[in-house]
């Protein structure tokens, strides 16, 4: 009954919740943030999440853009046009706050995000609009065209140099492939692939054949 | 008190009605309190705060707020129940409880019948309670009910014994039935000069006496350590399995009801009822129905702080402690108690 007693004059432990909270511990992990505008797009915290809940999509800015330094001293390089963290999934390891060579992502001491849809735990950190995610990518395609643009000029310019140094010495296949627009990758490159290819296919069929040649002679010779 | 009452109200009955009522009155009041007492009490003797919302000041209204919402409850009555029984099972109960307080004196003016049998009414209007409850498990139609209701009954009963057994060795001292009696017997302070002559400081037999009659009592109120009936963290509920909605709030406060009554009785027997304890300082009518309550609601708060003290006993031990050990100690205790009221 002493015990007891004693208890019924010792202060309760509940905190009346709403009203009162508990001092929270200074490295609490309660819910992740990033500060956008220091995201250099490096994607170095979605590689460190080993529960893959972020998800970046970059876009490579122009080189008439100036995307600015963010307050660590880092060129920004990348628009950030997607930065989702799927809070969700999220296990709260901090394991992707080290890596961020800018100290963009972060935790922060807030546990009243609940939500009546899992759906909504999707929070998006970009602040570009999709108006500007077009632009940007519209952009880059453009500025992408010129530079291939200027880059198959300036290789027919080198090829022409060479065809004129032999007096038309092989066939002209590469410039017909370029017209189709295959990617970056060099049409000469892709010629030569082409022929292995071809030469291995052939062997093969060859070998098959003699496989086959061979098996008919021995079913011969057994009946 | 009731002539007072007929001096106020045109007709007879209507001021018998208003005497009456008086003590369902001061019940259904305690009974709110002591509901919201008995969690405030248990939970910061675990340290928790306990009721602290409903009504502003420390969930003061949360007992009216329960109470609402057992009113708005289905009434469920089993299939296959006695529908008659079980439902008139938990008035009865109540019935008992407070039919009892006819014959305690809350205060020197108020006694609700001036009759001699006063004790020997009260031991035998509070048997009922047991038949009320024997009622409600049978008429449940349901194993459980009923087997709690037995156990029940088997406790009820058995626990009877030492309490008209402690009871008797005071009635030996006092020598009369009726409490009105009793306790203006305990009046003035005139034991070992300061003490008030109440009945617990008679004699060393009579503090033996009064720890059994707690016990006993604690048993007959189905409190912990003896709360088998409900024991709560285990059954379901035993007898009251069945009852939802106000019939099992009925049950409650019949509890409650039951719990102020034993306090009361105890009170009056021991602790010299409505006395002041300063002798005639803060003495009177007014001042008695607060001492006999204030006395009262110190016996419950015991009751409440055991219940979060004490493990519950198992159903055979119950039956030890009663029959092995309280009953044979009361007996001789009033064996001795009537040899030393006649050497003294």
């Amino acid at each position: 009954m002493g015990v007891t007693w004693r208890h019924l004059f010792r202060p309760a432990v509940t905190v009346q919740y709403p009203e009162e909270r508990d001092v929270l511990p200074e490295r609490v992990r309660m819910k992740l943030d990033v500060n956008i505008d220091d995201c250099i797009g490096c994607r170095l915290c979605e590689r460190a999440c080993p529960v893959d809940c972020i998800e970046i999509g970059t876009i490579k800015s122009t080189d008439d853009d100036d995307l600015g330094e963010t307050s660590t001293g880092h060129k920004k390089k990348l628009w950030v046009n997607q930065f989702d963290i799927d809070l969700a999934k999220c296990c709260y390891c901090e394991l992707c706050v080290h890596p961020c060579p800018t100290d963009c992502i972060f935790m922060v001491p807030d546990y009243e995000y609940s939500v009546y849809d899992r759906d909504n735990l999707l929070f998006s950190f970009s602040d570009m609009t999709p108006e500007q995610i077009e632009e940007a990518q519209a952009k880059l395609e453009k500025e992408e065209e010129e530079k291939r643009r200027k880059k198959e000029e300036a290789r027919l310019a080198k090829k022409k140099k060479a065809e004129e140094k032999k007096e038309g010495g092989s066939e002209d296949d590469g410039g017909s492939k370029a017209s189709a627009g295959a990617g970056k990758s060099d049409a000469s490159t892709n010629a030569d692939a082409d022929a292995a290819k071809e030469a291995r296919r052939a062997e093969r069929e060859a070998r098959r054949a003699a496989r086959k040649a061979e098996r008919e002679a021995k079913k011969k010779s057994d009946s | 008190m009731l002539e007072y009452l007929e001096t106020i109200f045109p007709s007879e009955a209507l001021a018998i009605l208003a005497f009456s009522f008086i003590p369902l009155t001061i019940i259904l009041i305690y009974a709110l309190f002591a509901i919201w007492l008995e969690r405030k009490v248990s939970a910061h003797m675990q340290g928790r705060l306990g009721p602290m919302r409903v009504g502003g000041w420390h969930g003061w209204a949360q007992t009216i707020a329960d109470l609402l919402k057992m009113i708005q409850k289905e009434d469920i009555v089993p299939a296959n129940a006695d529908r008659f029984l079980f439902k008139m099972a938990p008035f009865i109960a109540f019935a008992a409880s407070y039919g009892a307080f006819v014959a305690i004196p809350l205060s020197s003016e108020f006694l609700g019948s001036h009759f001699d049998v006063g004790i020997f009414y009260i031991i035998a209007i509070t048997s009922i309670l047991s038949l009320s409850i024997i009622m409600a498990g049978w008429a449940s139609n349901n194993k459980w009910s009923l087997l709690g209701a037995m156990r029940t009954a088997a406790q009820t009963v058995s626990y009877e014994v030492p309490v008209i057994a402690t009871i008797l060795s005071v009635i030996t001292v006092t020598g009369t039935l009726n409490l009105m009696e009793v306790t203006e017997l305990q009046s003035g302070n005139a034991f070992l000069g300061f003490l008030p002559n109440w009945m617990i400081f008679h004699s060393p037999f009579m503090v033996i006496a009064f720890v059994l009659f707690f016990i006993a009592m604690l048993a007959e109120a189905h409190r912990v350590p003896f709360d088998l009936p409900e024991s709560e963290s285990e059954l379901v509920g035993g007898y009251q399995t069945e009852y939802s909605g106000m019939r099992w709030g009925i049950f409650m406060l019949t509890e409650y009801a039951d719990m102020l009554l034993l306090s009361l009785v105890a009170a009056t027997l021991f602790f010299g009822g409505w006395n002041s304890p300063f002798g005639s300082f803060m003495d009177g009518p007014v001042w008695g129905a607060f001492w006999m309550l204030l006395k009262g609601m110190i016996f419950v708060f015991i009751m409440m702080w055991l219940r979060w003290t004490l493990p519950r006993l198992r159903v055979d031990q119950l039956m030890n402690l009663c029959w092995k050990y309280l009953i044979p100690l009361s007996f001789v205790n009033l064996v001795l108690i009537a040899l030393w009221e006649m050497i003294f």
